[in-house]
């Protein structure tokens, strides 16, 4: 069988004794320098931590800390850096593409981003008072999650009914992996239990509205109808 | 940081476990060997106080995979490498052997780890879960499709 073949495959290897050697020479050489390091701290040293920190700046820009989904049906994923600015959107179904190729929002913040998008033109075809909007926030942290959806649910819904939820990092990973955004992931799950055939390709091309729509007929979710913003919070931070 | 009996310790403990997920993740004899130092380097310097033996074994799993990941990344920036300069990592001289290593070699990262840790090391999903950080429901997802992609690309019982 295969995975026997693996097994003995990797069975037959082994870390040879001169590697052995190398990497214990290698580790005492790297205490030795950690050891010196903590000992000198130079003027020169001084220096380098502040060049590094210059540096840091950058990194920090470009480094996402959240990421907010929108979901109405175009699906967008927004992701933010610690300054709340957008610096990288992505697009998960074709309408998603179509919006985000005619509405630039990198380097914007956040939430202006996002109002940015629900009141483009491109948009407006979306949303109308029996729509659903869904905005999702995942991030590593908690607290900056909670901060976050508490910002976002200021936004304007375009007309349609905005949700606000946040999710963890690992679970949003799980949303990705399948090719869906954040938002439309937890609906997704929650309905497949009763419709376990239904795909992930499926979820993309509903919009928010007909997979709560469908999520109703089995549960006491009620799928909202009528405008207006600010709809519930829900936290799935684990 | 810990003593030299500590990190030679864990050497002689867990140096074929570092090696074969290294095997498993880099068809290179030189980047494996990279990050295997790094891998104990990172062992030594560490100061995170392990409960017992699993929770060390985890740990140097983890860091492994990691390590491993950012190779591939740098490697995949590195170009025009001479071919006689590629030493490819031996694995036992069975073809059907190597021809399975390669097809999981090629599998996306996340189902190789899920693949080795759990055909090899025995451990279980929500084991696996709990090591790398994820739900117990998508390593059975990433099992399942490892599965599928194996059968596709070796066309054989892969049980």
């Amino acid at each position: 069988m295969t995975l026997n073949k693996l097994c003995d495959a990797l069975s037959g290897l082994h870390a040879d004794d001169a590697l052995k050697e190398r990497t214990l020479l290698a580790a005492a050489n790297a205490k030795a320098r950690r050891r010196r390091s903590i000992k000198g701290l130079t003027a020169a040293a001084a220096c380098t931590v502040i060049l590094t920190a210059a540096a840091g700046g950058r990194y920090l820009y470009i480094t996402p800390v959240y990421a907010v989904s929108i979901d109405v049906n175009p699906s967008i994923e927004l992701n933010a850096n610690i300054f709340d600015r957008v610096i990288g959107a992505k697009s998960y179904n074709e309408e998603g593409g179509m919006i985000l190729s005619a509405v630039d929002v990198k380097n914007m913040k956040c939430t202006d981003a996002i109002n940015a998008l629900l009141s483009s033109p491109e948009m407006s075809v979306y949303l109308d008072e029996n729509a659903d909007t869904s905005l999702t926030v995942s991030g590593n942290s908690k607290e900056k999650t909670m901060e976050v959806i508490d910002e976002v649910s200021g936004c304007h819904g375009g007309g349609a009914r905005l949700h606000c939820s946040g999710m963890s990092e690992e679970e949003a990973e799980a949303a990705r992996d399948i090719g869906l955004t954040p938002g439309k992931y937890s609906v997704y799950s929650a309905l497949k239990e009763f419709e376990p055939e239904l795909t992930p390709e499926d979820a993309c091309r509903m919009s928010v509205r007909e997979l709560r729509g469908r999520l109703s007929l089995y549960t006491d979710v009620q799928p909202e109808t009528g405008s207006g913003h600010g709809g519930g919070h829900r936290h799935r931070h684990k | 940081m810990r003593s030299d009996e500590e990190t030679e310790k864990a050497v002689n403990t867990y140096a074929d476990t570092v090696y074969r997920i290294c095997a498993v993740y880099l068809k290179e004899r030189s980047d494996a060997e990279d990050v295997f130092q790094n891998v104990f380097i990172k062992h030594a310097l560490s100061t995170v106080i392990f409960k017992d033996r699993e929770h060390e074994k985890a740990w140097l799993i983890r860091v492994t995979i990691n390590e491993c990941k950012d190779m591939l990344k740098s490697s995949a920036r590195r170009m025009n490498v001479p071919l006689e300069d590629i030493k490819e990592l031996p694995a036992k001289t069975d073809d059907a052997g190597d021809y399975v290593l390669e097809a999981v070699r090629a599998l996306p990262q996340k189902y190789r780890d899920a693949v080795y840790l759990h055909y090899y090391e025995g451990y279980t999903a929500p084991e696996i879960a709990k090591m790398m950080h994820t739900r117990v429901n998508t390593v059975y997802t990433r099992l399942a499709r490892a599965r599928e992609a194996l059968r596709e690309s070796l066309g054989d019982d892969i049980e």
